[in-house]
């Protein structure tokens, strides 16, 4: 029985589907020995609502609203190595696609135009605002790991925390990483 | 002037997605008004526009993370629509094989990841363990089952698309890829596992019922109408079939409605302290119109299930007779009886001579303007609907998704809730946690239903009218 | 001239006039590239190739610059390495690469390959996020320029090899974009030929084949190589098949026929297109065509015909078969007393006897004058209307056209005349634009059979002096007829005239995998008359059509992707026909059924 004091991460997600999180789930039973390692705080799975001190911080998802960045810039402060975790982390993916239409005629179409909606109005009241545009997270903070995917595979999880936990820099080549 | 005092629950966790929850007090402390609300939004139904509708799949499986296959479904569907065509039977068989694989995964993991933590080791326990990490401390061999559980769902979806997820499995047509005779049998030698443990699930749960059925009855429990697909003998089904509404005693108020033609029946309200929209049956209005989807509903519009260990478990559902299950708890349990129906499927569509089959796409070009297609999630009825160009080229699309059409049973589940639990000007975590929990019942898709992404954290705080904080919980403890 | 260099320390030998990067390529040495394609003019845009000469810091494009005897090149080192990376990031930033949802996304896209391979996994740039449109009205392919990395492959294709020079660049810096003609989008371009040549060059996933998109992916696939029996060119396919369905097709760029190219047909409409397939034997049963077994076609077709003698049995046949197929026709005299094969109103004797040059493409490729007689290669054999296109606008070749109906060549070409007659002054014209001209060639189709062609044939071969004529080369309108006639098989110019002048009682028409279903053989009214007139017709065809249903008895006949055979092109070559599925439902192979039929 190690004697080592656990990594503590916390893990955060943005603008994203939660899918990079289901593929961190997809270690199934990895994720007993993994929990040997880590010691999981904040996260959207566990109850913890505030980021405490951690070494390792995960951020899943772009940032699209003021909260998400709120969120982002947090999490940086109380990490030591901030690791981005999936393609709208690192490059913006599917949520930036709205960055081709204006904010304006995206949230007209979603609340007032769609066939369903009746007499709608777009909300405003105790909601975060939303950033004009969708963008990645090195855009804001400093990221020093990244794991690629859309979501990346388990595998590819569990190579890159194995690197970090053993003081490396997760390194890709295409027999271990995917854009898609 | 009313002297209004506002709890604020923010974020709500162990739930898919972003959301916070307000409770707001009168004078004298009682409960006036509960809010959940839903603080993500990504605009698929615009961003989609200009887009080739064949990549439409893979567009919205990126609402979800947890239910990819659910839009990937819905989204095929739509698409044959578009094309005019009706796909070779053994396409219908491996799209539905992919579904009962979801189902399997995103109920284990509803269930064992996400609320088990609440019923396993206690509402009110340790906030710093009440999660899946604190369950595979405390209860190993539970949370190894569950995680086995989750794995077998995974890895039908993998087997059978390609991928556990966002597969591009799913396409216009059919689909992209069969499954080989060593891959059927591969996944048939997982089923008794994953029964074995899908049943434990039950018992397990049955148990807490049995010893806590105070409680369970009336956790969040009020009345509604239902709504959901169910097949034209009106047993429960997932893929296909035809849309049920019935009301707060189960009578049915409409049936076997074409899904195209939801727009007839549906509405959606707005609300300016929500990205999430409020569906509503039209003939009702807004809101008297709510309705709940997802497992409870399905099991309270069904007539039956088809396979038989699940309609063993259904019988008692029923209990014998027509009874129809009000309380917000019992989503776990329909939830869990949909697991044993979803293996038990899948027994059946390996068994099916026409599973291994080659038969599975048709090339064709676009001939409707515009396509529907439903099916049911594991989280309820979830819509897309699309218009297209000539040239498939999207020009609108709306979206319905399952746990939409819960927002307003969810803000009235919180409501219910804290009336019970939430005490004057005293803030308990425990209860807090309830409330939270009557909302983990619903299992909520909140990037789903939002078709957007966003989160609050969750503090809560006591303030009076004139701002100033009176109390204050944290979740850190 | 030979020369020597030395290209990371190894000794390389190549000719004056190569590229650095062709001569590294042939000595085994790798270079990454993104806009470099074999047999396209040099662009040098995407920097991926660079290279270190002599020790100059100068990073040069290797693809764009020629080599030079005794230099000294560096192919890759830290630097290099370090701004290969910088260009991937610029231009992954620079559009909206969004992998996820593209068709091209699992393995089949070369920016995500240059990716992988650099490890990148962060973009040090900030994101351009620009709008961009999506053309979807393309015949069978799309353009998301948001996936576009301007690597100009398809302008150089679509310029270099199809020849229509359909695509080039508009708008200026940031703003640049491939365009359509004079901007406009692919439905309402007067110049493209839906060849798809633009997508099989295309790196990324910003050109795509619109009914393969996420069938495949390609990587994954088998690749089968086959020959195209849409016409008597032959051109070499590579069929990208998963699971018994057909993912894609390209050209085959080794073969000696095409080098990679395809027109429409080919590319696209023998299986991106959806048909009616015959998947069973049909037999009528009270007015009704219904599925049977191949025992009971069979013994139907002995019980209604076996009495009947050799006289009264007529057999027509599709130029489209194999040599096979040709040659076991050609067997059945004893049995049929009348056979025949037809392709279309007069043109069937043409296409059993056209003149052919085993060198063909060769002779077209080094014109400097190409003359088209009653041909229509545009329409027909469309990889040979590139090879004119090309010569006419990348060598200057002179080009002449004489054919009744106008076709897109009409605007390369230097005279053109739908009608012509003996007229002294369009003939001295036509001598003016050959003077000079050192290798003409003389294409020539059915149309060049007609009393005016024949006129004008003669008044052409006039026009060249003594011993320097023109390469005389036949383009037949059908696949294989010369395979028929070598087999003796009489040519059909007119159907009515063939059914009528006998005792014909019972006729079997072998249409195999005609896309029509055969009914061009009842374009003519009469036809369709006559045929209802006989006791009995049999056709054995791939596809449903109104030939088929009016038949007593058909038999379902294999396409070109379950075929095994032959043919032999308008080269006089003969190109393998391979099968790349399984047959389909109940269909069997041309010959065997005749086999059975004839036994």
């Amino acid at each position: 029985m190690s004697d080592k004091p656990k990594v503590k991460v916390a893990t955060v997600w943005l603008g994203g589907c939660a899918g990079c999180h289901m593929s961190f789930l997809d270690l199934d039973e990895r994720l007993i020995d993994l929990f040997k390692l880590i010691e999981l705080t904040s996260s959207p799975i566990s109850d913890l609502k505030e980021i405490p001190v951690v070494d390792v911080g995960i951020v899943e998802g772009a940032v699209c609203n003021e909260e998400n960045e709120h969120v982002l810039r947090t999490l940086r402060k109380q990490c030591k190595v901030l690791v981005s975790l999936g393609d709208c982390a690192m490059t913006g993916n599917v949520p930036a696609l709205r960055n081709q239409k204006t904010l304006d005629e995206t949230l007209v179409r979603g609340y007032i135009e769609t066939e369903s909606t009746h007499a709608g109005e777009v909300p405003n009241e105790n909601v975060p605002v939303l950033c004009k545009k969708v963008r990645p997270i090195q855009e804001f903070v400093k990221v020093d790991a990244s794991i690629p995917g859309c979501p990346p595979d388990a595998d590819a999880i569990w190579y890159a925390l194995t690197e970090l936990l053993a003081g490396r820099k997760p390194v890709w080549n295409p027999t271990n990483v995917r854009y898609d | 002037m009313t002297d209004t005092n506002t709890i604020t629950i923010n974020p709500v966790t162990r739930i898919e997605g972003h959301a916070k929850i307000t409770i707001h007090l009168d004078d004298v402390g009682n409960v006036s008004d509960t809010r959940f609300h839903v603080v993500e939004f990504r605009g698929f139904e615009k961003f989609s526009e200009g887009r080739f509708f064949a990549e439409m799949p893979q567009i919205t499986a990126r609402i979800c993370g947890i239910c990819p296959v659910s839009h990937l479904l819905a989204s095929a569907k739509a698409c044959d629509a578009i094309l005019g065509v009706d796909i070779p039977r053994p396409a219908k068989l491996l799209r539905e094989l992919l579904h009962m694989g979801q189902l399997t995964q995103s109920h284990a993991l509803s269930f064992f990841h996400l609320s088990a933590p609440d019923l396993l080791l206690g509402w009110d326990s340790d906030p710093a363990t009440r999660n899946v990490v604190g369950l595979i401390q405390k209860y190993p061999d539970i949370a190894r089952k569950g995680i086995r559980l989750r794995q077998f769902g995974q890895e039908v979806i993998k087997t059978t698309g390609g991928r556990k997820i966002h597969p591009d499995f799913p396409v216009p047509g059919g689909v992209n890829k069969a499954l080989t005779v060593k891959e059927r049998d591969i996944l048939r030698a997982g089923l008794p596992e994953a029964m074995a443990s899908a049943k434990f699930a039950l018992e397990l749960l049955q148990k807490y019922q049995a010893a806590n059925s105070e409680e369970t009855n009336t956790f969040a429990a009020f009345d509604s109408n239902y709504m959901g697909l169910v097949r034209p003998d009106g047993a429960l089904e997932h893929y296909d079939g035809k849309l049920r509404f019935t009301d707060l005693h189960g009578n049915t108020i409409e049936d076997q409605i074409n899904p195209s033609n939801y727009l007839d029946v549906i509405g959606e309200a707005t609300e300016p302290w929500s990205y999430l929209k409020f569906p509503f049956i039209k003939a009702q209005g807004y809101p008297d119109g709510m309705y709940r989807v997802g497992p409870l509903a399905r099991l309270n519009i069904a007539d039956k299930i088809s396979t038989p260990e699940a309609q063993k478990a259904f019988t008692e559902w029923r209990a014998g007779s027509n009874c129809i299950r009000t309380s917000s708890f019992h989503y776990h349990w329909a939830r869990l009886i949909e697991i044993i129906y979803a293996l038990e499927r899948t027994a059946e569509l390996l068994d099916d001579s026409e599973i291994t089959s080659t038969d599975i796409i048709v090339i064709a070009e676009p001939k409707n303007a515009e396509g529907v297609g439903v099916i049911e999630a594991p989280r309820g009825t979830l819509f897309h609907h699309y218009w297209v160009d000539e040239y498939g080229r999207i020009e609108k699309a709306n979206l319905i998704v399952a746990t939409g059409h819960n927002n307003l049973a969810m803000n009235h589940a919180v409501r219910v809730i804290a009336d019970k639990y939430v005490k004057a000007r005293e803030l308990k975590e425990g209860m807090l946690n309830r409330v939270e929990a009557a909302i983990r019942c619903y299992d909520p898709c909140l990037s789903c239903s939002t078709h957007a992404v966003g989160k609050m954290p969750l503090v809560v705080e006591l303030v009076d009218p004139n701002g100033n904080v009176v109390d204050t919980l944290r979740r850190d403890a | 001239m030979n020369i020597t260099l030395t290209i990371d320390g190894k000794k390389c030998t190549g000719t004056a006039g190569q590229t650095i990067l062709e001569i590294a390529h042939a000595n085994g040495i790798a270079i990454p590239t993104l806009c470099y394609m074999k047999n396209l003019s040099p662009w040098g845009g995407c920097r991926m190739c660079i290279v270190e000469i002599g020790g100059s810091p100068k990073a040069v494009p290797s693809c764009a610059t020629p080599a030079t005897d005794g230099s000294t090149v560096v192919t890759n080192n830290d630097r290099l390495t370090h701004l290969r990376k910088l260009t991937l990031e610029l231009l992954f930033s620079e559009r909206n690469h969004v992998c996820p949802i593209c068709p091209m996304n699992k393995g089949d896209c070369d920016l995500q390959q240059q990716g992988y391979k650099f490890g990148i996994d962060a973009i040090r740039y900030p994101y351009l996020y620009p709008t961009f449109p999506v053309d979807l009205s393309g015949k069978f392919l799309g353009i998301d320029h948001n996936r576009c990395i301007l690597c100009t492959r398809c302008v150089r294709t679509c310029d270099e090899v199809e020849g229509v020079h359909t695509l080039d660049i508009g708008n200026r810096g940031v703003k640049n974009q491939i365009v359509v003609d004079l901007n406009t989008t692919f439905a309402k371009s007067t110049t493209c030929t839906n060849c798809g040549a633009c997508v099989s060059a295309c790196p990324t996933g910003a050109l795509f084949d619109k009914n393969a998109a996420f069938h495949g992916p390609l990587t994954k696939c088998r690749q089968v190589r086959t020959t195209c029996t849409e016409c008597a060119v032959g051109c070499g396919l590579v069929v990208y098949t998963k699971e018994n369905r057909i993912v894609d097709v390209f050209g085959d760029n080794d073969s000696p026929v095409n080098h990679g190219h395809l027109c429409a047909r080919g590319r696209y409409e023998t299986w991106a297109v959806q048909r009616d397939r015959i998947t069973q034997p049909l037999v009528r049963k009270n007015g009704k065509l219904v599925p049977v077994s191949w025992d009971e076609a069979l013994q139907t077709i002995r019980g209604e015909t076996g009495k009947l003698s050799p006289q009264t049995k007529g057999l027509l046949v599709s130029g489209k078969v194999t040599n096979e197929v040709a040659g076991a026709i050609g067997k059945l005299k004893s049995r049929v007393g009348h056979i025949g094969m037809y392709v279309a109103d007069h043109e069937a004797s043409f296409c059993g006897e056209p003149a052919f040059a085993s060198d063909a493409f060769q002779r077209i490729n080094d014109s400097d004058a190409i003359i088209l007689l009653g041909a229509e290669p545009s329409r027909l054999q469309g990889v040979v209307a590139a090879r004119i296109r090309t010569a006419v606008r990348k060598r200057g070749a002179k080009l002449i056209i004489l054919n009744a109906r106008t076709s897109d060549l009409d605007a390369y070409a230097d005279v053109v005349a739908s009608v012509v007659g003996v007229e002294r002054a369009f003939w001295n014209r036509v001598g003016a634009t050959l003077k000079g001209t050192k290798r003409p060639v003389l294409l020539y189709g059915p149309n060049a059979m007609s009393p005016v062609g024949i006129t004008a044939m003669e008044k052409l071969i006039q026009l060249f002096e003594n011993g320097s004529g023109p390469a005389v080369i036949g383009l037949p309108t059908t696949t294989n007829a010369l395979a028929l006639s070598g087999a003796g098989v009489e040519a059909v110019d007119d159907v009515s005239q063939w059914l009528t002048g006998g005792a014909l009682r019972a006729v079997y028409i072998v249409a195999t995998d005609e896309t029509d279903g055969g009914a061009k053989v009842l374009r003519d009214r009469e036809v369709v008359g006559l045929l209802k007139g006989f006791n009995y017709v049999v056709v054995q065809a791939a596809y449903n059509s109104r030939l088929t249903e009016l038949a007593h008895v058909v038999l379902p006949a294999l396409v070109w992707s379950e075929k095994r055979g032959t043919i032999t092109n308008f080269e006089g070559r003969e190109l393998p026909v391979s099968p790349v599925l399984e047959p389909h439902g109940e269909a069997r192979d041309d010959k065997a059924i005749l086999e059975s039929v004839f036994a």
